[in-house]
């Protein structure tokens, strides 16, 4: 091994030098462990992502051999050894490599954190691991393997290898070779008859079923090309189009836009059906079969002018997205600043608010022409500087997401589980420390996802699921809270099961089990010291976490709940409060005081112009008439106590229409001001007996501001929603509908797959309604298509995701609701239609919890389950395409 | 107070509530302020009187009159506001053994006077009854001139009654 011990001692002791080192190379090995793990995913070897990994690694080794510290630099020197073989093509990568690689990113971590302190122990095993590696590269490459070295030669050209399936019969088998020499050079392969022929061509695999007019499915790609790793081969010029494509033959000859070219590409990519570029032409019915065949003929003809010369033609027109991904390499715009030095920059620039404020009392009355103007710039630059600095302690959640892959990759491989992650949100903002406090109770919940959630391959099979398990993490605001969400599709929690690890544990006893609700009874999982978990596993199950979970979120004034159904699945959800993070607030003001109001509580405003003809009294409440329904009314002044000011000048009122909590009212408040973004801070503890509010804000004036809390301000006023309620319902009775219309009422469709079971949509959330004939159905594997429009659209059926039945009567005909949902196109099945009809009921969520449900109501006199569209074809593994 | 320091003197900031003279450890105080505008604390306990922003933070502003039982402060052109110091920035600064609260809060008093050196011997504990008033906020007095000036135990005159 060599060491390259550069300098010596007086190096060594700057810990200024090594500190700066630590950070660096910490820096360095995030970038290169979801690298890592991209590299085990694909399979296949991706010069840039191998480059990057390599250039990472290759600094840390010559830094830590600059300062001396020698297990650094010798584990580094082993990884950057294999790296380099990899990128160089020398050797080929494979499956095992991705554990030891990411174990040494993992020891050299622990190296580094224990610097400048400690040098560590040396990761002897590791490095012999990786070194072993490499040796059985060195024994391959002595057996001089021509093929390999043939491939190799082709992938340093930037082509991709693929091995194309040769057809049994011989006139077809060598129209097909006589076409492959167009495209490729044929590499001989040892052993390799039966197998296909191996090709070397600059035409990626998809490209390349399209040119020789081959399903794509009879194409394996053996080796992908080596991407501008290797400056001296130029990357094919994407400008110059090859002649000889179906698609761009049919584009040539007007049967076909260049977009619908495109289209046609995406769908042959992203369908389950693995189809020729043709026939996903045709299937999206952008060209006719007779037009098709037109195509061919002219195909062949310009293939048989292009003759030999085709190879040097043959250009790949790449889409544009796959340019993006052959683009450069990845930099961040940032740089490192320490948080010491924000708090101080942010102290300063409250120094600079207050100096400001001082300077305009002195000079408001100046007569000095000029001093208003520069005032006014001065206060702009220095709120605005504020703010930005403010926001620099923000920081997106997705600084916690990057992390999961990993985490994710080892536990599944632990529990010998298959499992894919995916992340949404990672753009919500969260205060820095916040998402530090958060990062382990996610971590607990992720672990139990997998652990407890999931089931293991071999049982998912068996109930239908596939194989791989599913988990999303998702972030998103709701209320004005940030919610943050661990989902799986697992076995879900079975609360009988949880009552009897309780009741075994003596945490309840059986009495009081059978008093408790389904709900009560899951919360229990919370409790310490409970598991469901039928044995204790290395990953989790010990009793410990959940209580854990649910301490560590309240400590951030946060709460936890979970929503389950056995069989379908567990959704963890935090909601964290507003505190530190920056939410779009409507400012309001009474009697000069102003308040924020989150704008997610905000349905709409209405200016009074009227109180006499608008506003009336149901016993103690006032309502105020809108658009035929009454809504209760708040006046924020006698609410909060708020004197009116001497000078009683009648103002004109306005209302904020709230949602709190399932009902909605109206505030009274005097003025409306801008919508300002604004950064949340505790309400002070002096306020938290009232519950009346939020939080607190400074607003763009420097001034406090209270944020109020919707449901607060409603328990406050004591708003008798039930009486109002009753109020509605008589005078719905009393008087014609047409007149008395509620806002809320709106079309549903109702549906059934069973006597006693009734579903209900909205109208408004469907696309489509359409009756389908079996013979329209098409499956592949266990799952259901519906041919449509050339299109294949999957279908989900209820029984398949929700504790409910399915239609076992054996019509020939059903139908089909296509929710409007962006990006997702599916259909869910419905046996029959029972009616559309108009109504106002709000399905009640307290009743029943499953994703896919929004609870349930009582319409046309039965009690009828409102889907959730969006969360059941979500739940049925439904992707959403980018559009 | 807090247990008298091992030194044999302690400084005190003196301000004043109407005629009374009171004292305040000047290790706890941070900084004193002009009055600005407060923003109301609706539904808080009467002696919060509102809210500033400090410099990017929120400051609750306490009246000690109304903590002591008085009628609330009238604002008067010497009236100021005597921010104190939190227990994390006490903490910080090696003085632990004084505590006042964990939230930036100021005091609003009518007019701010002399900084004090007072001996340890000086320094008496309060009278029973001497105002018949919220005695147990005022740790200890001191005479001074002719002036009695009461010396208050900061996270008291903070917190009480802030839960009643």
């Amino acid at each position: 091994m060599c060491s390259r011990l550069v300098a010596g001692v007086d190096v060594l002791s700057d810990p200024n030098l090594i500190a700066e080192f630590v950070v660096e190379s910490l820096e360095h090995l995030e970038a290169v462990e979801p690298l890592l793990l991209e590299l085990e995913k694909r399979g296949a070897t991706d010069a840039s992502a191998l480059n990057e990994i390599f250039r990472a690694v290759h600094s840390i080794k010559g830094a830590a051999g600059f300062l001396g510290l020698e297990n650094v630099s010798t584990l580094s020197h082993a990884m950057e050894s294999l790296l380099q073989r990899l990128r160089d093509g020398v050797c080929a990568y494979r499956a095992e490599m991705a554990d030891p690689l990411l174990r040494a990113v993992d020891a050299l971590r622990t190296l580094l954190r224990g610097l400048p302190g400690s040098q560590g122990e040396p990761a002897a095993a590791l490095v012999a691991r990786l070194e072993s590696l490499l040796e059985e590269r060195a024994s391959a490459a002595a057996s001089n393997d021509a093929f390999e070295v043939a491939c190799e030669a082709q992938r340093r050209k930037g082509h991709s290898v693929v091995r194309v399936a040769l057809p049994a019969r011989k006139r077809e088998r060598e129209k097909l070779e006589a076409r492959l020499a167009l495209f490729g050079e044929r590499i001989a392969e040892p052993g390799g008859k039966g197998k296909g022929a191996v090709i070397g061509s600059p035409l990626e695999p998809d490209l390349l079923a399209e040119a020789l007019e081959l399903d794509a499915s009879r194409l394996e790609l053996v080796s992908a090309p080596v991407v501008g790793a290797i400056e001296e081969f130029p990357l094919p010029d994407p400008s110059r189009p090859l002649p000889l494509y179906f698609g761009q033959v049919a584009v040539d000859l007007g049967l076909l836009s260049d977009e619908a070219r495109r289209q046609v590409l995406q769908t042959q990519r992203s369908s389950l059906l693995r189809r020729t570029f043709r026939e996903t032409a045709i299937a999206l019915r952008l060209l006719s079969p007779a037009d098709a065949d037109a195509v061919i003929a002219a195909q062949e003809k310009r293939l048989a002018d292009a003759g030999q010369t085709a190879v040097e033609k043959a250009v790949p027109d790449l889409l544009p997205e796959s340019e993006a991904v052959a683009g450069g390499e990845k930099r961040a715009d940032t740089i490192r600043v320490s948080l010491a030095l924000l708090d101080k920059l942010m102290n300063l620039a409250g120094e600079l608010v207050l100096g400001r404020n001082q300077m305009r009392q002195l000079l408001e009355s100046s007569k000095q022409v000029g001093v208003k103007e520069v005032l006014q710039s001065l206060d702009l630059v220095t709120t605005e500087l504020q703010e930005n600095i403010m926001n620099t302690r923000m920081q997106p959640i997705r600084v916690l997401f990057d992390r999961m892959p990993r985490l994710v990759r080892d536990i599944a491989q632990r529990l010998g589980k298959r499992v894919e992650l995916e992340t949404s949100g990672g753009d919500v903002e969260l205060d820095r420390s916040i998402i530090e406090s958060i990062a382990d109770p996610m971590t607990h919940m992720l672990r139990n996802a997998l652990d407890h959630g999931l089931e293991d391959p071999q049982g998912r099979a068996v109930l239908g699921k596939s194989e791989v398990g599913r988990v999303w993490v998702n972030a998103y605001h709701e209320c004005g809270r940030v919610v943050m969400e661990v989902r799986d599709d697992g076995r879900g929690i079975d609360p009988e099961r949880v009552k009897e690890s309780a009741i075994a544990r003596g945490a309840i006893s059986r009495e009081q089990a059978t008093l408790l609700s389904e709900k009560d009874a899951i919360a229990l999982i919370f409790e310490p010291g409970l598991s469901t978990a039928s044995e204790v596993s290395d990953v989790s199950g010990r009793g410990v976490g959940m209580d854990v979970v649910r301490t560590n979120i309240q400590n951030l004034g946060g709460q936890v709940d979970v929503v389950t159904a056995v069989g379908v699945g567990t959704t963890l959800r935090i909601h964290l409060p507003l505190t530190l993070a920056i939410i779009p607030s409507l400012i309001v003001s009474v009697a000069k005081e102003r308040f924020a109001i989150p704008q997610v509580n905000v349905v709409e405003v209405v200016r009074l112009k009227s109180e006499a003809e608008q506003v009336e009294r149901i016993r103690s409440t006032e309502v105020l008439r809108l658009r035929g329904t009454l809504l209760p009314l708040v006046r924020l002044a006698a609410c909060l106590e708020i004197p009116a000011p001497e000078t009683q000048k009648r103002v004109r009122s306005n209302v904020v229409v709230l949602r709190s909590g399932p009902h909605s009212y109206g505030l009274v408040v005097d003025e409306l001001h801008d919508n300002e973004e604004i950064v949340v801070k505790p309400a002070s503890s002096h306020l938290a007996d009232c519950g009346w509010y939020a939080g607190a804000t400074i607003l763009g004036d420097g001034r406090v501001a209270m944020i109020l809390d919707t449901i607060g301000i409603a328990k406050r006023a004591h708003i008798r929603f039930e009486q109002v309620a009753d109020e509605i319902a008589r005078r719905s009775n009393d008087e014609p509908l047409a007149e008395r219309r509620p806002a809320r009422r709106r079309s549903l469709v109702v549906f059934a797959n069973t006597a006693d079971e009734r579903f209900a949509v909205p109208l408004g959330d469907l696309l489509r309604l359409e009756r389908v004939d079996k013979a329209q159905l098409e499956w592949i594997g266990k799952k259901p298509f519906l041919k449509h429009r050339g299109r294949a659209i999957p279908l989900v059926h209820l029984e398949d995701h929700l504790p409910v039945g399915g239609d076992s009567s054996e019509s020939d005909e059903f139908f089909v609701l296509i929710p409007r949902l962006e990006g997702v196109e599916a259909g869910i099945v419905a046996a029959r239609i029972v009616d559309t009809l108009e109504s106002d009921a709000q399905p009640d969520p307290t009743q029943l919890h499953a994703p896919g449900l929004l609870g349930s109501a009582i319409v046309a006199d039965r009690l009828t389950l409102f889907l959730d569209t969006g969360a059941l074809l979500e739940a049925a593994g439904i992707e959403r395409t980018e559009p | 107070m807090s247990a008298p320091a091992a030194s044999a003197e302690q400084r005190f900031c003196t301000f004043f509530l109407g005629a009374e003279c009171y004292g305040i450890d000047i290790l706890t105080v941070r900084e004193i302020n002009r009055h600005v505008q407060l923003t109301p604390a609706r539904g808080a306990p009467a002696a919060v009187r509102g809210f500033l922003n400090l410099r990017g933070q929120i400051v609750t502003v306490i009246d000690p009159a109304v903590q002591l039982g008085y009628a609330k402060r009238e604002l008067l052109p010497t009236s100021r506001l005597v921010i104190l110091k939190t227990n994390a920035d006490l903490a910080r600064l090696g003085l632990a053994n004084l505590v006042t609260d964990d939230e930036l809060a100021g005091l609003w008093i009518d007019r701010i006077s002399d900084v004090i050196t007072v001996a340890a011997d000086q320094i008496t504990p309060a009278p029973p009854d001497q105002s018949g008033r919220n005695d147990h906020l005022i740790a200890a007095i001191v005479q001074r001139n002719e002036q009695v000036i009461r010396l208050v135990e900061p996270s008291a005159l903070l917190r009480h009654g802030a839960s009643g």
